[in-house]
């Protein structure tokens, strides 16, 4: 019996996995290259809605602006889910809120708003800068980036092809199809590449978090006090679980998305886990927290 | 911290001799927050204004702790919490959130938003309702108010909204 | 004396624990007891307020040193590790009880001014201070009520209990404000009879009036004549440090820092903002 195409089973596996490697290696050290950003560039002089798409895209940039609106007390909700403007836009705010206050006088949705073109085009402006400081991704950079899934993909067809070749042959091809599956699943994830951030501004991001540790909802921060630049900031950098644990209700009602941020588990606002896992709340009662000795109460210490 | 300390003659007091402290403080605990009449001798009326107070103390904590539950309810929150707990002495606030959103839920009462707050916190941790919740360890889906939840390795999913 | 005074402080909360590590002069703050772990992190923020010097006092809420049952030991072995972990020169807790034969209160709740009272806290503070390493303050609460069965006025109380547990006194302005205003009484005769020279540090807080009554609900802006009040006491004798305690519907920050200057003015020592 002839081997397939001339090559013995054993070498081609070898030679295929070998392939699949050296590919993955490349594309690995050059996606590294590509998403690197300047390693000067800094994050401290960014404003929260740079620091919000950044953390999660367009999307979160947009929550940043309207936890910002909503703190300022210029933004709420109307009927049918809609936004609406509470006030005048503020001095002194970035266009993308300007745009939000503009499109809320509109009662557009927040789900709708990424289709609004002036939200759309101050969006564009705060990437592009961000580019040009090399703390964002371009989308051609990302696109060349996905370019290694041809690779892995041309990769792939000549498994098949080897995979039916050998069939026909009545050859073994149980190890080829492990392999097959293989170079699949990372031509998946080469071509479904998605990069928003940089390195550099990855790096610096999560100094940020550090910095502000005390915005993160798990603290219940006092968002008056920090005013709207401390609960748009709030936003940009611990997600969504911000906006609803600024003002629930608002939140609820503006549909706004929990959607992750900077590595929080997906969606919880993690309330409760402050709480019941520690082991110094002795008798379990209330858990220290917000409790003190005044609160509301007559009694107070 | 003796059960016997709450109802009637302490032991060791004879009849009709005055009550001891711990008697009367457990019957002042116990007007504060499980509905009994207040001591004699108190004025009724401040009695009354430092229970209220405590009321809305414990509201303005469970909101805290459930943020979305508290959401809900918008205005009434305070007052609707206050009828809720009156007669319940705390458990500390993740619980009687949680006592309070379980309960409103076998009534077909809690609102979709409070839905996927229960479902997170019910796939998130074990709570037998008589003692402090527990963490869970393997993964679990929970439901509440239409809204579905996965957890897995203590992270959790919103597999299906609340209409 | 005023080599050692902290001079103004403020109640530490996770919820403006920003706005406190951006006050450049402070040296004092309180943290609630129960919220600090014995042995795990320390709350966000913290670290850096001790890194920064400021002195840390554990301050308990659940004791409950005026209840008639002997306080749990391991509520006293928290906070003695607490204080040691925060490296605290005192501890503070309530002369109150919060729950009785199991039943959780919520809150503190007043104790009968009786002679049987002072005992049970005598006994309390004594199991409490044999764990503790640093002395401890007792702080009078705010009461909307009174037992009807009182034998001492509240200087005699507050005074035997002092000098029976050799404890330091917190003194909380609002709480003698809120106390006096609610009794029909003048707030400076306490003030005249008390030891004021036994005062480790003072809590001042805000109010509101509901139906009558005078609610100390650290909720609200701190009224002028509790501040009268701070600025009275100094006079009379200036303690080491106050501070501003404040539990929920946080305000602006500018509002929180007039209210530290306001203090810092009524007292007299320098602002923290």
């Amino acid at each position: 019996m002839e081997d397939t195409w001339g090559i013995p089973g054993p070498t081609f596996l070898i030679g295929y996995v070998i392939a699949l490697i050296a590919i993955a290696v490349i594309a690995a050290v050059n996606r590294k290259a590509l998403f690197r950003g300047d390693r000067n560039a800094r994050v401290d002089d960014l404003g929260p809605q740079q620091i919000a798409y950044l953390n999660g895209g367009d999307r979160l940039a947009v929550y940043s602006s309207i936890g910002g609106l909503r703190a300022a007390g210029v933004l709420g909700t109307g009927a049918g889910k809609t936004l609406v403007q509470t006030g005048p836009v503020p001095s002194g705010v970035t266009p993308l809120d300007s745009a939000i206050h503009h499109a809320a006088g509109n009662q557009a949705r927040t789900r709708y708003l990424l289709e609004d073109q002036w939200v759309r085009a101050a969006l564009d402006d705060l990437r592009a800068g961000l580019e040009r400081r090399g703390l964002a991704v371009s989308r051609d950079t990302v696109k060349q980036a996905r370019m290694w899934a041809w690779a892995t993909g041309a990769l792939t067809l000549i498994g098949v092809l080897r995979l039916f070749a050998g069939i026909a042959n009545d050859k073994p091809v149980e190890f080829l199809f492990i392999l097959i599956g293989v170079a699949v699943l990372t031509t998946i994830v080469l071509a479904r590449t998605k990069r928003v951030a940089t390195t550099a501004a990855i790096t610096g991001l999560r100094q940020l978090r550090v910095q502000h540790g005390y915005l993160a909802p798990q603290q219940s921060p006092a968002y008056a006090t920090y005013g709207a630049a401390g609960a748009a900031m709030g936003v940009a950098l611990f997600g969504a679980a911000s906006l609803y644990a600024m003002d629930p209700a608002f939140a609820a009602e503006a549909e706004i998305q929990r959607i992750a941020a900077g590595g929080l588990a997906g969606g919880s606002s993690g309330t409760a886990g402050s709480c019941g896992s520690s082991s110094s709340c002795s008798g379990g009662s209330s858990c220290g927290g917000g409790g003190g000795c005044g609160g509301g109460g007559g009694c107070g210490g | 911290m003796t059960g016997d300390a709450r109802g009637g003659d302490h032991p060791g007091q004879p009849g009709g001799a005055p009550e001891s402290l711990a008697t009367r403080q457990a019957r002042l605990v116990d007007a504060l927050t499980s509905g009994q009449p207040v001591p004699d001798g108190f004025d009724l009326r401040k009695v009354d204004a430092a229970r209220v107070a405590l009321l809305r103390k414990r509201a303005g904590e469970v909101a805290r702790q459930w943020p979305m539950l508290a959401a809900s309810f918008g205005e009434r929150w305070k007052p609707s919490f206050a009828a809720w707990a009156a007669a319940r002495p705390t458990q500390g606030s993740l619980r009687d959130g949680w006592d309070l959103a379980r309960d409103l839920l076998s009534r077909d009462a809690l609102p979709a938003t409070a839905g996927e707050e229960l479902a997170e916190r019910e796939a998130r941790w074990s709570y037998d309702g008589a003692s402090a919740p527990r963490p869970r360890r393997g993964p679990a889906v929970r439901s509440a108010a239409g809204a579905v939840v996965l957890q897995i390795a203590g992270r959790v999913r919103v597999i299906r909204r609340a209409a | 004396m005023a080599d050692d005074a902290y001079g103004v402080g403020i109640g530490w909360r996770p919820e403006i624990s920003g706005f406190v590590a951006g006050l450049p002069g402070l040296r004092f703050a309180e943290v609630v007891a129960e919220s600090v772990h014995a042995h795990g992190d320390l709350p966000e923020g913290l670290p850096q307020l001790l890194d920064r010097g400021v002195t840390v006092v554990p301050h308990g809420v659940r004791l409950s040193l005026g209840g008639a049952e002997p306080v749990e030991p391991e509520r006293v072995t928290h906070l003695a590790a607490v204080a040691e972990r925060l490296g605290a020169p005192l501890v503070s807790e309530h002369i109150a009880f919060v729950r009785a034969a199991g039943v959780e209160a919520g809150h503190l709740l007043p104790i009968p001014r009786s002679r049987e009272a002072i005992d049970a806290v005598v006994a309390n503070v004594a199991r409490t201070r044999r764990e503790l390493s640093v002395p401890i303050a007792l702080e009078p609460i705010a009461a909307l009520f009174d037992w009807p069965d009182n034998e001492l006025s509240e200087a005699d109380f507050l005074t035997e209990i002092l000098d029976r547990t050799d404890a330091l006194l917190l003194l909380d302005v609002a709480n003698v404000y809120a106390n006096a205003r609610n009794r029909g009484e003048d707030p400076l005769e306490l003030l005249g009879k008390l030891p004021l020279d036994r005062v480790a540090y003072v809590h001042v807080a805000g109010g509101a009036e509901h139906q009558g009554l005078y609610h100390d609900t650290h909720t609200d802006a701190v009224p002028r004549a509790v501040l009268d009040l701070v600025a009275e006491l100094c006079a009379r004798h200036r303690p080491p440090a106050l501070m501003l305690e404040r539990d929920g519907d946080y305000p602006p920050a500018g509002e929180l820092r007039a209210e530290l200057d306001a203090i810092a003015a009524a007292s007299g020592y320098p602002a923290i903002t």
